[in-house]
């Protein structure tokens, strides 16, 4: 827990438009599972991060529309294999996340 | 703890602790379908009343639908995922993990797969959507402990139905034995005993189901044989229609059985390991006696991690010892079980690589050769000197049977694997003295026709070196097998249509496990398709290639592992 309240604490600190720092993303990223199913540099169960960064590049309203479908699920975009919805995850978590991947993941 | 007879009251509260479970799915080894295919059979521990443990977090499950994922899971998952869930083959399915993951995501892995090796389910029409929600529920569950085996469940099982005073004093058939042919048909729980001279069924033997391996004793009279069920029959070919004389049932699902071959032990002992319970368990040789059952459990050998599941790979007896060589799959140790004592049992514990499969003698029968097939090594154990010899890196899941022995041209002895996930054949150097550089190193890596090898065959006196591809997804490498010329291993090799020349009708027809007869100049492979289909053994002379003859019989259903007597009695391979 204290890692997570720790998480938290640097998203606070960081401004909307600064990323947060890779390292806490990556644990987002596993705590949240979603590491199951998603690798930043290859397909897996779900699309690789880099591919979904490189397929929303200079699109403005993509962290609006990545972030619903975190949080509601979907399926289409990539394939048949659906994204489950991930309800219980906080909604700053899910834009740090979507920040993170929408700048390549690294 | 007790039995599941309602599964939600009575809450078996376990200490709530959220473990934060980071593992991820990257990094992992794909795992070929081939593997797939050979791990994801039926087990036939599913059957059995379990004990269950309840975990209060767990999504609900009425007592019917928790009945009905336990069946499924262990018919489809249980022979990657582990009886226990703690991985083989697959990955762990514990609570501690799967409730982190949650239903949802848990759904679909099930229904999709991933390309790390899990199949899909649900997309493949195997598994409904509904099946796919209960699985993923199913799996949040504490797994349900199967029972254990004791001394006397065994002797409950154990009947000699002709008792040793009262069988034959010498042999009282006219068959020639050395040449005759122990015949697995899988899915009907018997053996077909055939003449190897004239082809002729000469008895069908009632045994467990789909047996393993069959087995001679070192005088060549008695015959084992192991179903996955983990029933052993015992079979007196000196009886005027060979039959059995004795059976018995070591645990609740195995693989490997074995007999005493030391000289002066002839027929003394067997052994058999299971894989659930994980034990094995050594019996008089003529009777089957249950004597004396070790446990496997313990530490694994690379993170010194208890394993509650460790299951009996391949056994293999020294025939100048008296020792057995046991092989045990999850914690990566070969056992070497010294018969001389069973009250003051002396076991040298050998640390080779995680997930021990089968293996063979070299030529010599000094070193034993075994697969660590999700390792991708080969492990080399110095019988004489009870020690680690090397460990070998191989091709990606090495599945040797008994390998294959041959003299390369350039690098001397050799004992060579094929492997279930790559098209590769490993020639690993045996002759430390003759050909120092070479040994215990890959001094050649062929390639045949592609993955999903399960046997490969050779025989002292052949220069053919057969390599089947049962489990290959393409039907026409399934159906066929490759031949290499020994003396000129940089020839491309032929390719065989072993399947065309049964002519049977419709059905998978793959073909597999080459066994020579005794003089080693013919070659007999299985076309094995499914029960109600119709089955071959074919024929074919080791010198041209050419079909020699063609094996039919209504009887003759689902023939899959062919032991030919003289050449399992004398390990010649």
């Amino acid at each position: 827990m204290t890692r997570s309240l720790m998480i938290r604490l640097a998203l606070a600190a960081a401004a909307a438009s600064v990323a947060v720092p890779a390292s806490a993303a990556i644990e987002m990223a596993k705590k949240y599972n979603c590491t199951a199913c998603h690798a930043t540099d290859k397909k897996l169960v779900g699309p690789a991060y880099k591919d979904v960064a490189a397929k929303y590049k200079g699109d403005a309203a993509a962290a609006a529309k990545l972030a619903e479908k975190v949080k509601k699920g979907g399926s289409g975009v990539w394939g048949p294999v659906p994204m489950p919805p991930n309800a219980n995850v906080p909604d700053t978590d899910i834009k740090a996340l979507v920040d993170w991947i929408l700048a390549g993941a690294k | 703890m007790r039995r599941i007879a309602r599964i939600s009251p009575v809450a078996w509260m376990v200490a709530a602790t959220l473990a934060a479970v980071t593992g991820t799915a990257s990094g992992q080894p794909k795992i070929a379908p081939e593997e797939v295919r050979l791990q994801a059979g039926s087990s036939p521990v599913g059957q059995e009343e379990m004990v269950q443990k309840i975990d209060p977090r767990s999504p609900p499950m009425t007592k019917a639908e928790f009945d009905k994922a336990r069946q499924i899971y262990f018919e489809r998952c249980a022979g990657c995922h582990g009886v226990l869930r703690k991985g083989a083959t697959g990955k762990p399915l514990t609570p501690d993990i799967t409730l982190q993951r949650g239903t949802e995501i848990l759904k679909t892995f099930i229904k999709y797969g991933s390309p790390a090796g899990m199949p899909n389910w649900g997309t493949s029409g195997e598994l409904s959507d509904n099946d796919v929600d209960l699985m993923a529920r199913y799996v949040q569950q504490e797994p349900p402990t199967p029972p254990e085996y004791s001394l006397e469940d065994m002797k409950k099982t154990w009947k000699v139905i002709v008792p040793p005073e009262q069988r034959p004093k010498k042999k009282m058939n006219k068959l020639d034995l050395d040449n005759l042919f122990s015949v697995t048909l899988r899915d009907t729980g018997e053996i077909a005993l055939i003449d190897g001279a004239s082809k002729k069924i000469v008895n069908i033997v009632k045994t467990g189901y789909a047996v393993h391996i069959s087995r001679v004793s070192a005088s060549g009279r008695y015959l084992y044989v192991i179903g996955r069920d983990a029933k052993i029959n015992l079979i007196d070919l000196w009886m005027e229609k060979p039959d059995n004389v004795a059976e018995i049932r070591v645990g609740l699902e195995a693989r490997s059985v074995e007999t005493s071959k030391d000289r002066k032990y002839a027929d003394k002992f067997a052994i058999a390991g299971s894989y659930w319970p994980p034990q094995y368990v050594v019996m008089k040789g003529d009777t089957l006696e249950p004597l004396k059952i070790q446990a496997t459990r313990g530490m694994t050998v690379d993170t010194q991690e208890f394993h509650p599941e460790p299951r009996v790979a391949s056994i293999v007896a020294m025939h100048d010892k008296p020792q057995f060589i046991v092989n045990v799959k999850e914690t990566g140790k070969i056992l070497l079980v010294d018969y001389t004592d069973l009250k003051n049992l002396k076991t040298t514990e050998i640390g080779a690589a995680r997930f021990l499969h089968d293996g063979g003698w070299d030529a010599s029968k000094r070193y034993f050769l075994v697969a660590a097939n999700e390792s991708n090594k080969v492990a080399v154990v110095d019988s004489r000197e009870s020690k680690l010899t090397a460990l070998v890196d191989v091709g990606r899941i090495p599945h040797p049977g008994r390998g294959a022995n041959f003299k390369d041209p350039k690098y001397g002895p050799v004992w060579a694997t094929g492997h279930l996930g790559d098209e590769s054949i490993a020639l690993i150097g045996t002759d430390p003295k003759g050909h120092p550089k070479s040994a215990w190193k890959v001094v050649r890596s062929l390639k045949a026709q592609g993955g999903g090898n399960l046997f490969i065959k050779t025989h002292p006196k052949s220069t053919n070196l057969w390599v089947d591809t049962p489990l290959n997804p393409d039907a026409k490498i399934a159906q066929s097998v490759a031949v290499f010329d020994i003396k000129n291993l940089d020839k491309p090799f032929e390719v065989l249509p072993i399947a065309d020349w049964a002519q049977v009708g419709e059905g998978a027809k793959r073909i597999t496990q080459p066994e020579y007869n005794k003089a080693g100049d013919e070659v007999w492979f299985s076309v094995w398709s499914a029960k109600n289909q119709e089955s071959a053994i074919v024929v074919v002379d080791d010198r041209t290639r050419k079909l020699k003859a063609v094996i039919k019989d209504p009887k003759l259903i689902t023939p899959t592992g062919k032991f030919n007597v003289y050449n399992t009695q004398h390990d010649v391979y």
